[in-house]
């Protein structure tokens, strides 16, 4: 899956879970997101493993901190 | 046509025929196993909801089941909002507020140092019953998920104890739990965000909320599922294919399996379909390896006319509303064209496979058989019998030896706490014979049968046809030397045997004897449908007094009461329960 598809795909999921527009470009994290609390957050994994069919791990989940890191991680499972 | 619909706008048949259209569109997210979170999350319901505020009481966070219900709830026709109490283990209830559901939601694990077995269920019930004091609103009760012999015995206990308590109802944790195995639970959630429940458990949870156990809780069963023929219960056309040639496949087996099972739990299975009545006639007489029989159909509409003809004469013929009805069809313009026509009614597009037909079926919301009460198996047969009894009525010389070869017997039970849940029903669904438009809660009808000062009463009907199960209720209460009634209702089935002067006047005459009363007050609501109730309390006992806009109340002496006609054709016994 091309990088921008990625991207694009996220920041779908992170809009319908925090229900409000992502923006393309915007660079996004949790620790600066009031929105993207915990609770956001396990329904976005949720939801992205629902999207992807992949499975992150309890540490890969903890350690998501933005758009860029969600990306990364997607990424680097397709490429393995 | 029925009155509903004759005035509906154009913009409102529009509306209607839209939402159908939205709502099957739907079927495939709501019902696929499992469902897609991604999916569910770009629904947006067309059509207009009814608010429901739930407070959910906890040990432990819900917010991950209920961040999917509104979805669930929405094709059930709710809005629902929740409100959260603080994590209490104590069930202190410090932040009770007005909802119109309550959730209990624990994690029973975390008594297990403190109290096991029955004394955690005395002291969970005190808890619930204090509730009860605090709010007003409907409980459902979660039981305990995991699966061992401990959890299984206390699951069967809660549910004894929860039979005995007025608006509470049980959300079987254990079932989901079951289904999912292993995958119910998923350790990553609890260091992420304190909550054990996999992705998995969160949507069936949701799902089981959204589509059976609030909507449950807040209406009524629906009473009749209309279901279509042709490539609905079976693959083909009769007409055109011929009735041995149609196709069984297993996927149709299980759907009249369903039906049958359905039918049998009391919903009124009917069949609209675009065929000649010997057509269907000779459909089940021949194909003799279909699940379901003619005998199983209460009621069949086959012609040519539109099918939104077809559900208004089976509702006619049924006494029933549409909107307590589902209709089931695998034509999207049928669908359509119902709903444009009976706003309210419930839609299900039958699939291509009837495998997804099955599926919706077993999760519709309001159809599931958990809260079926023995008047609602009794109820196919009584409107079975209705049809003898017409014929018998339309060969007897006159009425008086109709009334009485039908050998009518009324049963009055006392204060029966026991008959509370269908007491309820009464009150909710009775419009025709309706005095007071009260609405009584199953908490109310429980504190008037626990005070002394009230009177409640309800009456059973029998006669050689069939057993019409509890047909009647009162309400009333003294009030120094009258006997005050707030409301009385008689269901639809009951009326046209002529008995609703009988039943009015043994009621009154036997509770102002045991209340030692000399005068009795009816109050009166006008509502828009409850003039044969009018009608009758003005035959009975003269005209009223009125006392507000809508409002009147009937006076009358013990010593005045007339005689009832017809009662020589009834057989009556009282039941006191704690008189």
């Amino acid at each position: 899956m091309p990088e921008g598809d990625i991207d694009t795909l996220v920041r779908e999921c992170l809009s319908l879970v925090l229900g409000r527009p992502v923006d393309a470009d915007t660079p996004l994290d949790r620790r600066h997101d009031a929105d993207w609390d915990s609770l956001r957050h396990v329904e976005l994994i949720f939801m992205l493993e629902d999207r992807t069919g992949m499975r992150f791990t309890e540490a890969e989940s903890t350690g998501l901190q933005s758009v860029d890191d969600i990306v990364a991680l997607i990424r680097s499972r397709h490429e393995a | 046509m029925n009155k509903i619909a004759e005035n509906l706008t154009d913009d409102d048949r529009a509306g209607e025929h839209h939402a159908a259209l939205a709502r099957a569109d739907w079927q495939n997210a709501l019902f696929a196993t499992p469902p897609s979170r991604y999916r569910l999350s770009q629904l947006k319901p067309q059509w207009p909801l009814t608010p429901l505020n739930i407070q959910v009481y906890r040990n432990h966070p819900f917010e991950f089941v209920a961040g999917q219900v509104p979805v669930f709830a929405a094709y059930a026709g709710f809005d629902t909002h929740f409100s959260y109490s603080d994590y209490d283990d104590t069930l202190a209830f410090t932040d009770t507020v007005a909802g119109d559901l309550g959730i209990l939601w624990l994690d029973y694990s975390r008594y297990d140092a403190s109290m096991e077995g029955e004394q955690l269920l005395d002291w969970l019930l005190e808890r619930i019953a204090r509730l009860g004091e605090l709010s007003p609103a409907p409980l459902l009760v979660c039981n305990r998920a995991p699966l061992d012999e401990r959890a299984d015995a206390f699951n069967r206990r809660l549910a004894d104890r929860l039979e005995a308590v007025a608006d509470t109802f049980l959300c079987d944790l254990s079932a989901i739990r079951k289904e999912l195995g292993d995958d119910y639970f998923d350790e990553r959630n609890l260091a992420l965000a304190g909550s054990p429940l996999s992705n998995a458990a969160c949507m069936e949870l949701a799902r089981s909320f959204g589509l059976e156990w609030i909507p449950a809780a807040i209406a009524p069963r629906l009473k009749s599922i209309v279901v279509d023929l042709d490539n609905t219960l079976y693959a083909g056309v009769a007409e055109e294919d011929g009735i041995a040639a149609l196709r069984l496949e297993d996927t149709h087996r299980a759907l009249q399996e369903q039906l049958a099972a359905l039918a049998a739990s009391g919903i009124l299975l009917a069949a609209c379909t675009k065929n000649d009545p010997e057509t269907v006639q000779r459909i089940f007489r021949e194909r003799r390896d279909f699940p379901l029989g003619i005998e199983n159909f209460c009621c069949v509409s086959a012609n040519w006319a539109s099918k939104a003809r077809g559900v208004a004469d089976i509702a006619g013929k049924l006494s029933i509303g549409t909107d307590a009805m589902l209709f089931v069809d695998d034509n999207p313009a049928e669908i359509a064209a119902v709903a444009s026509a009976h706003p309210g009614i419930h839609t299900l597009l039958a699939g291509a496979s009837p495998v997804s037909t099955v599926d919706v079926l077993k999760r519709f919301p309001r159809l599931g058989s958990r809260h079926a009460r023995p008047e609602d198996s009794l109820r196919a047969a009584d409107l079975r019998a209705n049809r003898l009894r017409a014929d018998i009525r339309a060969r007897a010389i006159d009425d008086s030896e109709y009334l009485a070869s039908l050998d009518m017997k009324l049963a009055f039970h006392l204060n029966p706490a026991r008959l509370r849940g269908r007491l309820r029903e009464l009150s909710a669904k009775t419009n025709r014979f309706n005095t007071g438009l009260r609405r009584f809660s199953e908490r109310e009808i429980a504190a008037r049968l626990d005070n002394d000062e009230d009177i409640v009463v309800a009456v059973g009907l029998r006669d050689r046809l069939s057993d019409s199960g509890i047909i009647a209720a009162l309400f009333g209460h003294h009030k120094r030397d009258a006997v005050v009634i707030d409301e009385i209702c008689i269901s639809c089935r009951a009326l046209g045997r002529e008995l609703e002067a009988v039943i009015l006047l043994e009621m009154f005459d036997r509770i102002m004897h045991l209340a030692d009363a000399p005068d009795l007050v009816v109050r009166f609501t006008e509502g828009p449908k409850n003039a044969t109730a009018a009608q009758c309390l003005d035959s009975v006992l003269g005209s009223a007094v009125p006392t507000g806009p809508g409002l009147r109340e009937y006076h009358c002496q013990r010593r005045n009461l007339p005689e009832a006609p017809g009662r020589q054709y009834v057989r009556i016994l009282w039941e006191m329960h704690n008189a």
